[in-house]
């Protein structure tokens, strides 16, 4: 009759136990992999977003400058591949010198997906 | 074939055979490899983005501080007084510990209150060497609320016309002392310093002598100044050869027109008697900044010069172009890209084309950012860095009313 041997003290692991134990360890370390991978795209998130607060401020001086020509649509942000912005500029008085101004700043992430933010301002210049 | 019963409890007993064993090592190697190649890629990953994000950090502490003080710089000289230490420069930096071809910028600033409070504050040195006020009463003349007669600390220079304290104005009464400080950025070996420096004297860049550090592994800071006659951001002159081409930004300033030496060249120079004329000063409309930061992590991954790059050579043989920037394709249509540039031991160089282990430099970009094209030997190092952009807005800004064009000049 085929029965399973009497443990022995020296015995050792079966295949069995050893697989057992490393997939645990495997199910363990992509747990720990997991938080990596999320830490990793939070810093890159946090990243973009230092970024694009860099950009918006830079395009408000030139808007408030003058130095930029309106419309801006999608426009590629000069030294910063990845990024493009979007002016929309809506007059608040009559003579126009009050403009309350959108600067959005998207975009492209690692998992391919698409990310904006829109920063709001009031520019004032005399004409 | 069965073994006979009696040799099963011997085998048992000696746990695995070499077979199991090897089997079992088999597959416990695969899945290790898989696991060390996979956490290998999550820790590298991770480490890039933790010292990436620590430089993004830096380099936007660097610029919140010049946003602020840009954005408070002082432009203007108490009315009557003919002060000229509400300045605004940028020159070479001549100090030792600069890199080469370093950029230093000074400015004034307002603190606390606002300009108003920087006329009136702490006006007056309470030197007096003329024995004034005269027996016969003050003169007319404005406030004289600094004025302390009781005490003997009187100061009228403004009243006198005379120099007292020999400091080349005669405008104790309305110095914009308080409220104002002389503030400074410049470059010291990898680091970038910041000084500050109260009361004001008549040069800003004295600032510097007590600066203090503001970010370290800075591989460039460069200044630009969009003047009343720039048209681009790109790296062309101010004063192009042709007179149609695109007038690029200025890199030096100084408000004051009149200083000698480097300035000299500066777009709006009109020589030493300007020097005394506040009423013709000039600050720029806006700044550009660029600033290039080598993560930590980065420094590591350094190349070097495989074979010499002499003054002449076009072409840059380096171990490996492994993290460096690809050239844009194209030129957006305001010219306005910045290029992708190396640091070749202390030289800038821009690049056009980049392979596997060797990068193409553009035509005429050797001795880039205020440096000098010179030989380099074999096995010098190479970095590239990342690089930050960013334009702030000066509200002190004042052109050149005088100047109708590039080559108009002053009636």
């Amino acid at each position: 009759m085929r029965c399973a041997a009497p443990p022995s003290p020296n015995a050792g692991f079966t295949l069995v136990e050893l697989m057992v134990a490393m997939g645990i360890l495997l199910v363990g370390m992509t747990g720990v992999l997991a938080i990596y991978w999320s830490a990793a795209r939070t810093a890159r998130e946090a990243r973009d977003r230092t970024t694009s607060a860099i950009i918006a401020r830079s395009t408000a001086a030139e808007l408030a400058a003058g130095t930029l020509a309106l419309p801006l649509k999608d426009s590629p942000a000069p030294n910063y591949p990845r990024f493009e912005r979007t002016v929309t500029a809506t007059p608040l008085d009559d003579a126009g010198a009050h403009r309350l101004v959108d600067i959005e700043i998207s975009w492209s992430t690692a998992g391919g997906g698409k990310e904006s933010v829109v920063y709001r301002t009031i520019l004032y210049r005399e004409r | 074939m069965t073994p006979p019963p009696g040799r099963r409890a011997p085998r048992s007993a000696s746990g695995v055979t070499l077979v199991e064993l090897m089997v079992a090592m088999a597959i416990f190697l695969v899945l290790g490899l898989m696991l060390a190649s996979v956490l290998s890629g999550a820790l590298s990953l991770w480490r890039e983005g933790e010292s990436g994000g620590v430089v993004y950090e830096r380099a936007e502490e660097v610029f919140r501080s010049l946003h602020e003080d840009l954005d408070a710089a002082f432009a203007h000289a108490p009315a009557g007084t003919g002060d000229v230490r509400a300045q605004f420069l940028c020159d070479p930096d001549p100090d030792a510990g600069a890199p080469p071809g370093a950029q230093r910028l000074a400015f004034v600033r307002t603190f606390g209150g606002g300009p108003e409070r920087a006329y009136l504050a702490d006006a007056g040195d309470t030197v007096d060497a003329t024995g004034w006020p005269p027996s016969g009463g003050l003169p007319a003349g404005p406030d004289d609320m600094d004025l302390d007669l009781t005490s003997g600390r009187v100061d009228e220079e403004y009243y006198d016309g005379a120099d007292d304290d020999n400091d080349g104005f005669v405008d104790e009464d309305l110095r914009a002392v308080g409220g104002l400080a002389a503030v400074a950025y410049a470059r010291r070996g990898r680091d970038l310093v910041r000084g500050l420096r109260a009361p004001v004297d008549a040069a800003p860049e004295t600032a510097l002598a007590s600066a203090q550090r503001l970010c370290g592994d800075v591989l460039y800071l460069g200044f630009q100044f969009w003047t009343q006659e720039t048209c681009t951001w790109a790296d062309v002159p101010p004063v192009p050869a042709r007179r149609s081409a695109p007038r690029g930004p200025e890199r030096l300033w100084d408000s004051t027109r009149g200083r000698t030496g480097a300035l000299e060249a500066f777009l709006f120079n009109e020589g030493p008697a300007s020097l005394a004329d506040p009423s013709d000063d000039v600050f720029p409309e806006l700044v550009r900044v660029v600033l290039i930061l080598e993560p930590s992590a980065e420094r590591a991954r350094r190349t070097v010069l495989r074979t010499d790059f002499l003054a002449e050579d076009e072409f840059l043989r380096v171990g490996s172009t492994r993290g460096f920037p690809e050239p844009p394709r194209a030129r957006d249509t305001g010219g306005r890209t910045e290029g992708v540039y190396a640091l070749v031991g202390d030289e800038w160089v821009e690049y056009s084309v980049r392979g596997d282990r060797t990068l193409r430099i553009a035509p005429g970009r050797r001795g880039c950012r205020g440096t000098r094209k010179r030989d380099h030997l074999k096995g010098t190092e190479v970095r590239v860095g990342r690089t930050f952009v960013a334009v702030f807005r000066v509200p002190a800004y004042r052109e050149d009313w005088g100047r109708l064009g590039l080559g108009g000049g002053a009636p």
